[in-house]
């Protein structure tokens, strides 16, 4: 079943690469929480009420409600136009992604690790790939944050992976610190948006040397 | 013998049950379930007007297509019957042999020297060229996964055990819809339904056939549904016996029906340009699927 | 006394945020001068003693505490010269201050932390506030180099993350399962 959501996941990022539309992106990001849900979940051994919260609020509430909300309510406030706007075609992005993914799973073969789960070090490997590569590869500046939460998604997985137990409080902290990152860059998008007239990444060229 | 007795009678009432999936889902009556075999009749009845342009070529060209479709569907197998040609490899006689008819129908729609034609028949080409690797690596991932290279040894010893195996199984008949619907030039690539022969692929090809040679292309194209509702049915069949494999192709069929319908309901058409991307992206699945079986053969390099 | 630190540091900085008035807020950051310059002859006098799970006074922390609250005098002077000269209005500069106080009283706990996820959480916030920092001037180039910097900070302690992770990992070979730099029996 975990490998199901996990192969699910994968595909959302193929998915993604080929989406014409902002607001697909909103969707695949709300999905992967829940995929990560999922996944979670299934990793549970015993099932603890604190625990289950914590992690209820971290890929539900926070991943798949809160964060796409915002992210609509950000694409309406700064009136975002509905195309990604990529640098380079679509069909390119998908070809790279997938050479992302194979040479994730080139790379996870080569490593002898009994402590490491493969086929989650490769969905969270490729997620974090895919996502440099959104935040490398497309004009807005919404997209950058969204290539961020991917990337977000991706060491979710990899703490997954790894299967240490952080200390709650750790866990704790990294979920309000990751909310507090992705708070300050709406609020910033949002002065950027008012400030500049398009949100593209080509309006920020000014800073230089004096 | 019995796979090809069902794919003949599950392709008299495909087109039927497509039809009344869509009438339904805009909220028509829609024709009977037999219509679409009534127009082929129909057709069939009619006398073929032929260009003085086109040369023998043209003749025979929907004849071969529709042959070479005959003979692709005699390679599928059903459940623990063979096909009637069953051999180690026949999938990739399956497939170059539904190339040599598209090869034909392609010339022929060139032979008439139509412009539209032509443009139609460069794009099914195109998208034909693009389908191709993501069936290859399907079929050939589940023949690594098995280890044996015609169809009735894969689906037979196909265990659907883990639930890993499902996954790729689903995966499988996603990929295989959407090459379905991209072979038969339904929506997602192209609509059936259009009028302007610019956003034509598979209907401008056929615009100078007519009476038995439009109903042969017709009939074609209800046999290749079939025949790949009939492979899908395959991956989940396996090795059950007759009693439980037949109702379960045939809700398999209808339910590939009423699937093609639904899209076909629900979904534009792609802009042509996005198409090759499309198809591109069933490619990066199916080899998803190849990565799966190297997974669980843990076969990695 | 750590945690009275932290706690006052915050409150601190809280009041100084909500506070328009020159006086108090001058008088808070005298306050904040002391309290760190306190803090750290109060650590010097607890060398490699543990405090609140969390936090260690080991010998680097210390080094690079003293180091900072040797800084921070200079640069608080510096900073209320510099809002004065401007003509800066009241919630600007509140908001100047805060993030100050805020960003030196991070710092010092990611310095004394022993956790390294612990390091992380105290290293993210000093993005935070030191973005506020950036944000100063409140004009396009101000913005622009703000995004900048809170992009590439977000994305880089996210991979600092994926290194604690690795790290984890390796430690998980070596047959530990703890991340901190020292045990508390080791002392």
């Amino acid at each position: 079943m975990t490998n199901v959501l996990l192969i699910i996941f994968i595909i959302s990022l193929l998915y993604v690469s080929i989406a014409n539309r902002i607001i697909t992106y909103v969707r695949v990001l709300a999905l992967q929480g829940v995929i990560l849900f999922g996944v979670t979940f299934l990793q549970l051994k015993d099932i603890q009420t604190w625990n289950l919260v914590l992690i209820l609020l971290e890929t539900v509430v926070f991943k798949a409600v809160a964060v796409p909300m915002f992210l609509g309510y950000l694409i309406k406030r700064n009136k975002i136009t509905r195309e990604t706007e990529p640098y380079l075609p679509h069909f390119i992005s998908l070809i790279i992604i997938t050479m992302i993914v194979v040479i994730t799973i080139l790379l996870a073969n080569s490593i002898q690790d009994t402590h490491l789960d493969k086929i989650f070090f490769i969905v969270s490997l490729s997620t974090l790939f895919t996502g440099l590569y959104f935040i490398a590869s497309r004009k807005k500046i919404i997209t950058h944050v969204m290539g961020y939460l991917m990337i977000e998604n991706g060491v979710f997985v990899l703490s997954l992976a790894v299967g240490n137990e952080m200390p709650n409080l750790v866990n704790l902290g990294i979920m309000l610190d990751v909310f507090a990152s992705v708070l300050i860059l709406g609020i910033f998008l949002n002065k950027i948006g008012d400030v500049f007239k398009a949100v593209d990444v080509d309006q920020l060229s000014n800073l230089k040397d004096y | 013998m019995l796979s090809i007795i069902l794919i003949l009678f599950s392709s008299i009432f495909f087109a039927g049950f497509i039809l009344r999936t869509k009438s339904i889902a805009s909220g028509r009556k829609g024709p009977g379930i037999m219509q679409p075999v009534k127009d082929v009749i129909r057709l069939f009845k009619k006398g073929t007007i032929y260009s003085e342009t086109t040369s023998i070529i043209f003749r025979i060209g929907p004849v071969i297509y529709f042959s070479s479709v005959l003979m692709a569907c005699m390679v599928i197998p059903f459940g623990p019957y063979k096909g009637i040609v069953s051999f180690d490899g026949d999938f990739v006689f399956f497939a170059y042999i539904l190339a040599l008819g598209k090869f034909f129908s392609i010339i022929s729609a060139m032979d008439t020297g139509s412009s539209f034609e032509g443009m139609g028949a460069s794009r099914e080409a195109l998208f034909s060229m693009f389908a191709e690797p993501a069936f290859f690596i399907l079929i050939g991932s589940f023949a690594l996964l098995t280890g044996n290279t015609s169809f009735f040894d894969i689906f037979s010893t196909l265990h659907l055990g883990s639930s890993i195996t499902y996954t790729l199984g689903g995966l499988a008949a996603f990929v295989l819809v959407m090459i379905a619907m991209i072979e038969n030039s339904r929506m997602p690539v192209d609509d059936p339904k259009t009028h302007l022969e610019l956003t034509m692929i598979h209907e401008v090809m056929v615009l100078d056939n007519s009476g038995f040679d439009l109903g042969l292309i017709l009939t074609a194209g209800y046999l290749k549904f079939a025949m790949y509702g009939a492979i899908i049915a395959d991956f989940f069949i396996g090795g059950l016996s007759v009693s439980f494999a037949l109702p379960l192709f045939l809700f398999i069929q209808l339910l590939f029906a009423v699937t093609v319908g639904l899209i076909e309901s629900f979904m534009a058409r792609f802009r042509m340009n996005h198409n090759p991307q499309f198809i591109l992206a069933l490619s990066s699945v199916s080899f998803l699927i190849f990565l799966g079986v190297l997974l669980v053969l843990e076969k990695f390099l | 006394m750590t945690g009275i630190y932290l706690i006052s540091a915050f409150v601190i900085a809280g009041l100084i945020f909500a506070n328009r008035n020159s006086l108090i807020n001058n008088i808070l950051i005298v306050i904040f001068g002391i309290l760190q310059t306190a803090f750290t002859i109060y650590s010097c006098y607890h060398y490699k003693s543990t405090v609140l799970e969390y936090f260690t006074f080991d010998s680097l922390g210390l080094l690079l505490l003293m180091t900072l609250s040797v800084i921070t005098i200079p640069a608080l002077l510096h900073s209320y010269l510099y809002i004065k000269r401007h003509d800066e209005t009241p919630s600007s500069r509140a908001i100047y201050f805060a993030a100050l106080i805020f960003l030196i009283a991070s710092i010092t706990a990611a310095y004394l932390a022993n956790h390294i996820a612990v390091i992380w959480i105290f290293t993210e916030m000093t993005t935070l506030s030191a973005s506020m920092l950036i944000y100063h001037h409140r004009n396009k180039l101000a913005l622009e180099g703000t995004w900048k910097y809170v992009f590439i900070c977000a994305i880089s302690i996210t991979f600092v993350f994926i290194g604690i992770l690795f790290l984890s990992l390796s430690l998980q070979h070596a047959g530990s399962n703890d991340l901190s730099f020292c045990k508390p029996d080791a002392l």
